[in-house]
């Protein structure tokens, strides 16, 4: 069954574009990576040939691949990959025609490149002397951009005469480039940029085994091609060697962000068009994110790229409830009234609770809402990042941290992170350090870890001692803090009864394994509605989002309202990241006031950020 | 067809240890038995068929050698209407193989050095097959003494297209068998038998007019299905009750009961010949059925067809036809066979010689780029279609007549305490001291052993010996003449040659042994008389005797030498002293 998609009458010209060169022009949002999708369907089904399809990072392709399905056919007749992945698969299989019987290891990463230039250095002699004379900062830069160097000459395609004469007859440059490939040589090994620069000498000096590929794949799609260097582009022409047109460049002209590569968007906007004379098809409509929400984004923080193209309205509410439970009661309302909907001109395919997303700036703003969506029996899971639960509070780090040191006495590396929190040095045992504390929350949360049993048995009641004390103490001045603290002590509560609930031998050491691995998180099954806190939800967008808890003090969180300056700027920046995960509908609600653990009712005021909204 | 398996190396596999063997359109396969033909057929069958069949026997053992890999390679080379090697694989192919497999060289030429590693898992006893796509094709040896399958094994590919299946039919072939079997190339194709729903309904009406008429003519039938109907009484059935069928009642049956009639008989009445030749043709019907849904698909198609002893059981110019007709299938087809007439119908390139010396088996061929069409000619008239046998020997003796090619397996049965048939010599008297350079050529290219029994006399002004010297010179051998070739000494032919090595007297007993007389009276009249006369013929009258015209002489001469516990002539020794060393056979 294939999908029906929906194309614009822009995104099926491009679509349905058989022959010739084609250059697209996509700003964001305008659904680049569906056109280039669906062309390559399109040309599979008029073609028993290959399609070379080009990504610029192995995300991309992997994306791709999931877009395009695993039939047979898209398995045996489209390549999919980076330059990189498609020449080190023509070295592979051709390394002899160039010298290379034997597949070279590739050094991708900067750090072992790094090494070489090092070692190159000192097999230099008539650089070392002036190297050694640099300081360690100097040295430093110099190895950069020594690497650079290299890099560049790679890219340019330089042969030795012109490399010589590139450099202004500078011999120590070109010297420690030739060490630098001995080196490379001698333990068979190419990096990066050698990938590209040995297939282009493939290709040129084997006129048929570049005839292989172009007869081969009928059709060549380059994504990202505003981010093309000269090798690249280069080798492109060593395949089509001026008698191949069938080449599709995608590109964003004003998204070029591996500049440092020796990339330039002139490849695809002035070579490409020269060379190959290609149909010029602009999609600029965005279709990613609604024009309401875009605007409202916007008044966070300005940003004109993509308000003007935005083709579908969307919907962007502010809504001020009267506490927590009427947040959370008119939250429930609105999704049972989408859910009930079914369809909206805005939204593609039907609305189902998983295209539905519900934010916060921390988990324990969910609380009224979980009960709620339990009660209502309406599907949901949390998004968690896997790896123990991160503490704010810092009574609560010190009770971790105490409790790694219990657990494993040696682990000095927790114990200095402990002592450094606590402002104390030159103890080495959690009994010791107690001397040392006069903060009596502090003081009180060590002795409770000092107080556990090695089977956990204690562990319950203690932490409901400790809460009983937190709400009473004097010590504690902020009721944000006091309930920081309460909520954090509720989590582990209940992550400990969802291992206890696992396992019939229970131990603290096991617990906290089990907990660094994500197996304790209650509703932790992706299914149903995403719960998710902002910091979590990162690169991620839903079609439905709601933002709730979104009061003074919650988010921006106290302490940044406390501190101000770059954890304010922190906040915001959050804000618009929590705005910009909605692709359509983005409600924000906020009670008026809140209960606190220990029974007060306490006033809230909406989040300064959405003063300029209402 | 435009592709082609050029050349096929293994190692390691059965009882071939390290061969490379070149392969044309149609190849014939000949040699003794044990060479390893049909090793090679299922060499291919790792390569590109099933290969469920692989044992831990299938690795080559010797008493010095146990291999842990089998390696084979195959090149794949696309090739031109005349079956030349082309530059360049068509469309189609690029569009199955493309440059996943696809290697070119330096000179610009298209081919896929396909490698097959098998390996044996030795605490699981299982096999494991890789194949892979080198990045060369390397040459067999090279100067550093480094063999093919030495070189690296390059990437990893499998290797399985529809588009060029394997099919094997080897020597036990039955059409019994093959309708009984559903997977028998003819039980695949009655399987696959399909009507469209009008003719089902059409058919199956008929059928069963036909079994009521058959029921109702039948007393007996009619009876018992009166009879069991008195079920129904018993049982509370409300479909249709008892039905006799005489004949399938379903049409998705019809395959199960097919019985093939040949000339008036059911094949059950015919011998193993005409059965084992129809199995054949199935597989050819298959093939052809194969090719035309390819073609319906617009694919290509290239079957492997490999075919163990095509002649079994049949007559020579049965044998003859068949060949005809396997040439007829489409794709590449290797055959092996035992058979001096199938032999005799392929052309000499398409034969390939499979021979096990001392060392490994060796393949050879018969190059006649360097023949002009008279030397193809006389090898084809005086060598394969007279002497096809040659394809089979373990090695052959040349000599110039008929005498010394009826006398020396005489003289060799004694010298060697076994039967000429036995040890695998052949003895060939090619008709003249001027037709040896054709069968050196043959014996040479199939890299079967071969020595020269030459006369050494001058006849009308030619001196033999210069001439059989020239002969070898030209036949392209790397061995040389005295290793090969037994002189008598000068001026003499075979006859003078015994004569003066003092055998007048078993001579004389021969003549004697080949009077005639009319009845026993007769020869107690003349007899004594005419031994009389026998004894007193000089050396010059026993040679004219001797090389009158009686072919029998040879024989009997040689019995007579034998039967004289004489040693053998010395010329005799010479020669089959050189066959012993060559052969390593213990007397």
């Amino acid at each position: 069954m294939k999908d029906i998609i929906e194309l614009s009458e822009k995104q099926e010209e491009a679509v349905s574009y058989k022959n010739g060169a084609l250059l697209v022009h996509a700003s964001a949002g305008s659904g680049k990576t569906r056109v280039l999708t669906e062309r390559i369907k399109r040309l599979l089904d008029i073609s028993k040939k290959k399609v070379l399809a080009i990504t610029f990072t192995n995300k991309a392709g992997d994306e791709m691949r999931v877009r395009l399905g695993d039939s047979e056919k898209i398995k045996s007749q489209v390549f999919i990959g980076t330059f990189h992945g498609f020449c080190q698969q023509v070295i592979e299989m051709r390394g002899n025609l160039i010298g290379l019987s034997k597949m070279p290891q590739i050094f991708e990463q900067e750090s072992d490149r790094l090494l070489l230039i090092e070692q190159a250095i000192q097999s230099t002699p008539s650089y070392l002397l002036k190297y050694k004379n640099f300081d360690e900062k100097k040295q430093r830069d110099f190895r950069y951009r020594t690497l650079e160097f290299i890099s560049k000459v790679k890219r340019e395609l330089l042969t030795e005469e012109e490399l010589l004469n590139k450099t202004n007859n500078n011999e120590d440059a070109v010297l420690l480039f030739h060490s630098y490939q001995e080196i490379l040589a001698s333990q068979n090994a190419i990096d990066f940029d050698d990938l590209i620069m040995l297939t282009h000498r493939l290709f040129i000096n084997n006129p048929s085994v570049a005839a292989l590929y172009r007869r081969t794949y009928e059709y060549i799609c380059i994504d990202e091609a505003q981010d093309l260097n000269n090798a690249q582009y280069q080798l492109l022409k060593s395949i089509t060697n001026g008698e191949y047109e069938n080449v599709m460049m995608v590109g964003d002209p004003n998204q070029s962000i591996f500049a440092f590569n020796g990339s330039s968007s002139d490849y695809m906007n002035k070579k490409f068009i020269e060379d190959f004379n290609p149909k010029i098809i602009e999609l600029k409509e965005n279709y990613r994110s609604a024009k309401k929400v875009i605007e409202a984004a916007e008044k966070i923080i300005p940003d004109s790229n993509e308000i003007i193209n935005a083709v579908i309205p969307g919907i962007f509410e502010v809504v001020s409830c009267e506490n927590e439970s009427t947040e959370a009661e008119w939250i429930l309302d609105k999704i049972n009234e989408l859910i009930l909907l079914k369809e909206h001109d805005d939204i593609e395919g039907q609305i189902t609770y998983e295209k539905i997303a519900i934010l916060a700036r921390n988990k324990y703003v969910f609380a009224k809402l979980e009960e709620e969506l339990i009660d209502a029996s309406i599907p949901f899971y949390y998004k968690i990042t896997p790896g123990a639960i991160k503490f704010e509070s810092i009574t609560m780090n010190i009770f971790d941290l105490a409790l790694r040191v219990k657990l494993n006495p040696s682990d000095n590396l927790h114990l200095s992170r402990l002592l450094r929190l606590l402002g104390v040095s030159g103890v080495t045992s959690l009994q010791d350090i107690g001397n040392f504390i006069d903060v009596d929350h502090y003081k009180k949360a060590l002795e409770l870890v000092i107080g556990l049993k090695d089977d956990g048995s204690n562990l319950k009641k203690s932490l409901k001692n400790f809460s009983v004390f937190i709400k009473e103490t004097n010590s504690i001045k902020e009721d944000d803090d006091r309930k920081m603290i309460l909520d954090e002590i509720n989590e582990i509560l209940k992550h400990w009864t969802q291992y206890a609930r696992k396992t019939d031998k229970e131990s603290l050491n096991q617990f906290k394994n089990a907990m660094a691995l994500g197996q304790t998180h209650p509703l932790a099954t992706p299914k149903g509605i995403t719960l998710s806190t902002v910091h979590t939800m990162k690169g991620q967008e839903y079609e439905i989002v709601f933002l709730m808890g979104m009061d003074d003090g919650t988010f921006p969180d106290y302490r940044a309202v406390r501190n101000g300056g770059i954890e304010m700027k922190q906040e915001k920046n959050n804000t618009y990241v929590a705005f910009t995960r909605a692709r359509r509908f983005l409600y924000v609600t906020f009670p008026e006031q809140r209960l606190m653990p220990w029974g007060a009712v306490k006033h809230r005021t909406m989040s300064r950020f959405l003063k300029k909204l209402s | 067809m435009n592709i082609l398996i050029d050349t096929v190396r293994i190692y390691g596999f059965r009882g071939l240890r390290n061969i490379e063997v070149s392969l044309e359109p149609f190849t014939v396969l000949t040699g003794m038995n044990n060479t390893g033909k049909t090793s090679f057929h299922k060499a291919l069958q790792v390569v590109l068929g099933n290969r469920l069949f692989i044992s831990p026997d299938d690795f080559y053992i010797s008493e010095t050698e146990k291999v842990n890999e089998i390696i084979v390679d195959i090149r794949i080379v696309p090739i031109d209407n005349d079956a030349k090697k082309a530059n360049n694989f068509t469309d189609e192919w690029l569009e199955i193989f493309t440059d996943d497999r696809i290697i070119v060289n330096a000179e610009g030429e298209q081919f896929i050095p396909l490698r097959t590693v098998v390996t044996i898992d030795s605490i699981t006893n299982t096999f494991k097959t890789k194949q892979y796509i080198q990045q060369e094709w390397v040459v067999f040896k090279n100067e550093d003494d480094k063999h093919w399958y030495q070189s690296e094994n390059g990437t990893e590919k499998p290797f399985h297209f529809d588009e060029t299946p394997f099919f094997y039919m080897d020597a036990q072939r039955d059409i019994i068998e093959d309708i009984k079997v559903r997977n028998s190339y003819l039980g695949k194709m009655l399987s696959k038998i399909e009507y469209s729903k009008k003719d089902i309904i059409a058919i199956e009406k008929q059928i069963k007019e036909l079994n009521e008429h058959a029921v109702e003519s039948s007393d007996v039938l009619s009876n018992i299905e009166t009879t069991l109907k008195e079920l129904d009484t018993a049982m509370d059935n409300t479909n249709n009750g008892v039905d006799i069928t005489p004949f399938p009642k379903k049409v998705r049956d019809l395959n199960k009961g097919v019985s093939i009639q040949y000339s008036d008989f059911s094949m059950e009445y015919h011998g193993m010949g005409t059965r084992s030749w129809s199995s054949l043709l199935t597989l050819k019907s298959f093939i052809s059925l194969f090719a035309k849904t390819s073609e319906n698909n617009d694919k290509p198609f290239f079957p492997i067809i490999a075919i163990e002893e095509p002649e079994a059981h049949l007559h020579p110019n049965a044998q003859k036809k068949l060949f005809g007709q396997i040439a007829g299938i489409q794709g590449q087809k290797i055959i092996s066979t035992h058979s001096s007439y199938v032999a005799g119908s392929a052309e000499l390139e398409q034969i390939r010689s499979f021979y096990k010396g001392h060392d490994d088996v060796v393949c050879g061929k018969i190059d006649t780029s360097g023949f002009s069409s008279e030397d193809i000619r006389k090898i084809k008239r005086q060598v394969i279609n007279t002497r096809g046998e040659l394809f089979f020997s373990k090695v052959i003796i040349f000599c110039e007549g008929e005498t010394e090619e009826q006398a020396m397996p005489i003289f060799a049965e004694k010298y060697f305490g076994k039967s000429t048939i036995e040890i695998g010599i052949d003895f060939v008297g090619v008709g003249g001291q001027g037709n040896y350079l054709p069968f050196l050529r043959v014996a040479e290219s199939l890299n079967i052993p071969w020595f020269i029994f030459s006369d050494a006399e001058n006849t009308s002004g030619k001196n033999i010996k210069v001439s059989v010297q020239n002969q070898f010179l030209k036949c392209g051998t790397t061995k040389t003449e005295s290793d090969s070739i037994v002189f008598l000494n000068d001026g003499n032919d075979y006859e003078k040659q015994l004569i003066n090595d003092g055998f007048g007297r078993e001579i004389k007993k021969a003549i004697a042994s080949l009077d005639i007389y009319k009845n026993k009276k007769h020869r107690e009249a003349k007899g004594a008389k005419r031994l009389k006369e026998i004894e007193s013929y000089d050396n010059e009258k026993l040679y004219e005797i001797f090389t009158g015209s009686k072919t029998q002489f040879g024989p009997a001469v040689a019995y007579a030498i034998i039967e004289s516990n004489k040693d053998l002539p010395q010329k005799i020794i010479d020669l089959f002293d050189k066959i012993k060393e060559s052969l390593n056979i213990k007397r």
